[in-house]
């Protein structure tokens, strides 16, 4: 099997995680940083649970949830004509929910960090919520935003038993960077299994750099 | 005409007021801190919501708890001038004034707004380059550029020094007069209300307790006189028969003699509103009544 397919699978599964993240994140975000539900502690603490399971856990239920007797994976198998268990786009379902608290976190601090006089100031100009969370929030919540993704793209790269539990160990299809490693281990290769975890290292250390190269530049401003 | 009957309670106070705000006129909303006033300008304004009672802005209803009406705020035609501006940090003064009004001509209007209030040169600048007078001139004007029939000022002056406290008053009379705009501002400086309010309500203890011209409101029903200076008595040195007061007004201090008698009727102390009242002849000084 090449040696590069598991990276860019990596990649590609950390890329797509992160965009649907960002694309569903920041109205839920939004959501739970305004609402004044009093129930909104269920849906915060569901979010969080990733944070606390084990990744075995997360990975056996998804799996029941996904799997081909289940109603969703019935309904997929009906429409695509494949199982969405042990599937690229199954493992995107388990990324998703695995890294939303990474995403949502930072988000939802940053949103609700933006001082509530600049949104009735907007509001009283004639603005309606949807143009002052576009024209307002959003911009002062730049980093915030930034660094969720950055967090879920780099926890992602990171991620391994709920890939393992859900996707199985295909190449080129669910066999990603850190299920390589652990293969080429169980295979005695451990010059492969060591260029891997090398890349995965210094990979993570570079997205940490970032984040916090970021917010210090950002609380070197505010203060 | 805006006429405003609400109330509501909170966990200790309750606030119960009814009022009207005369039309094209500056009307100060005037109490001590946690007397309302600001709660009353959230309720007009529609970013807080009465428990029950109506707000009518003359033929408009813009709440009515029983018919359950309650027009969003962006629809009701007020300006909003914050306590501590509420600039958007990350716009610059053009796209600040520019950020509530709509149409092609929006860059030539904005133009015109911060020449008005001497800032031209400006535009491309952050809020945070601007001094604290500059940035409540902005906020006024981008609180304007709406052309708003109502504005609402909480406290428009208080966090700034006295000197540019006192050049902004005349500022901020000249430009409400420019644009006819009916204002009601909050309040707890009586020498901002001889500047600049035509009719002074006096809120405590969350009701109207009085309301009437500045002269009604703090001079009882005493004579009116020629000149009037509010101010602070900032001291008192009396002997059996006179005492020495002196006042601070703005920046100046005056000194009267009035009668020790009257001092001790007045219970005159450190620290009190007064206002100067003076004809040809005569000086009287009068002491500044909040309480009905």
């Amino acid at each position: 099997m090449n040696f590069i397919t598991p990276l860019l699978l990596t990649l590609k599964l950390s890329f797509v995680t992160m965009v649907l993240l960002f694309i569903i994140g920041i109205p839920l975000a939004y959501w739970l940083a305004f609402s004044t539900l009093r129930l909104k502690f269920i849906v915060e603490s569901v979010i969080a649970l990733p944070l606390v399971l084990p990744p075995t856990v997360l990975g056996f239920y998804l799996l029941m949830a996904i799997g081909r007797n289940s109603f969703i994976g019935y309904w997929y198998e009906g429409i695509f004509n494949k199982t969405l268990a042990f599937s690229f786009q199954g493992l995107v379902v388990g990324s998703f929910i695995y890294n939303l608290p990474f995403a949502i976190r930072p988000f939802q601090l940053a949103f609700t960090g933006v001082d509530k006089k600049l949104l009735e100031a907007s509001w009283s100009l004639g603005r309606s919520k949807l143009y002052t969370f576009l024209f307002i929030i959003f911009p002062l919540s730049r980093q915030g935003v930034i660094t969720g993704c950055i967090l879920s793209f780099a926890h992602c790269v990171g991620e391994f038993g709920v890939v393992l539990m859900i996707g199985g160990n295909i190449p080129g299809i669910t066999r990603v960077a850190s299920v390589a490693i652990y293969d080429e281990v169980q295979a005695l290769n451990y010059g492969t299994a060591n260029i891997y975890a090398a890349i995965l290292l210094a990979f993570s250390f570079v997205i940490l750099a970032v984040v916090y190269f970021i917010n210090r530049r950002f609380f070197m401003r505010m203060f | 005409m805006l006429k405003i009957c609400v109330e509501k309670t909170w966990k200790e106070f309750k606030l119960k007021v009814d009022f009207e705000i005369p039309h094209g006129k500056v009307t100060a909303l005037f109490g001590p801190s946690g007397s309302g006033k600001t709660s009353t300008l959230r309720f007009i304004s529609g970013l807080e919501m009465a428990d029950g009672g109506t707000i009518t802005y003359g033929e408009e209803l813009w709440f009515h708890k029983t018919k359950r009406i309650n027009i969003p705020l962006q629809q009701r035609s007020i300006g909003f001038l914050f306590q501590d501006y509420a600039l958007f940090p990350h716009m610059t003064v053009e796209k600040n004034v520019a950020y509530g009004i709509r149409g092609k001509e929006r860059l030539r209007e904005v133009k015109e707004l911060i020449s008005l209030v001497g800032l031209s040169g400006y535009e491309r600048y952050y809020p945070g380059q601007l001094s604290g007078g500059q940035k409540q001139r902005i906020a006024l004007i981008r609180a304007l550029a709406r052309k708003p029939k109502i504005l609402l000022l909480d406290e428009p002056l208080s966090a700034l020094d006295l000197e540019t406290r006192l050049r902004l008053q005349e500022d901020l009379k000249r430009i409400i007069q420019q644009f006819h705009t009916t204002t009601l501002f909050v309040t707890h400086d009586v020498t901002e209300i001889y500047k600049l309010a035509d009719y002074v309500i006096v809120l405590e203890s969350g009701m109207v307790v009085k309301q009437g011209t500045p002269e009604e409101i703090f001079m009882g029903k005493r004579l009116s006189t020629r000149i009037q200076i509010a101010g602070k008595v900032v001291g008192i040195e009396s002997d059996p028969i006179m005492a020495a007061v002196t006042i601070l007004h703005g920046d100046q201090y005056f000194k009267t003699l009035v009668d020790t008698e009257e001092v001790h009727h007045l219970n005159l102390m450190i620290g009190d509103n007064v206002v100067i009242g003076a004809k040809s002849s005569d000086v009287i000084l009068f002491k500044v009544l909040t309480k009905s």
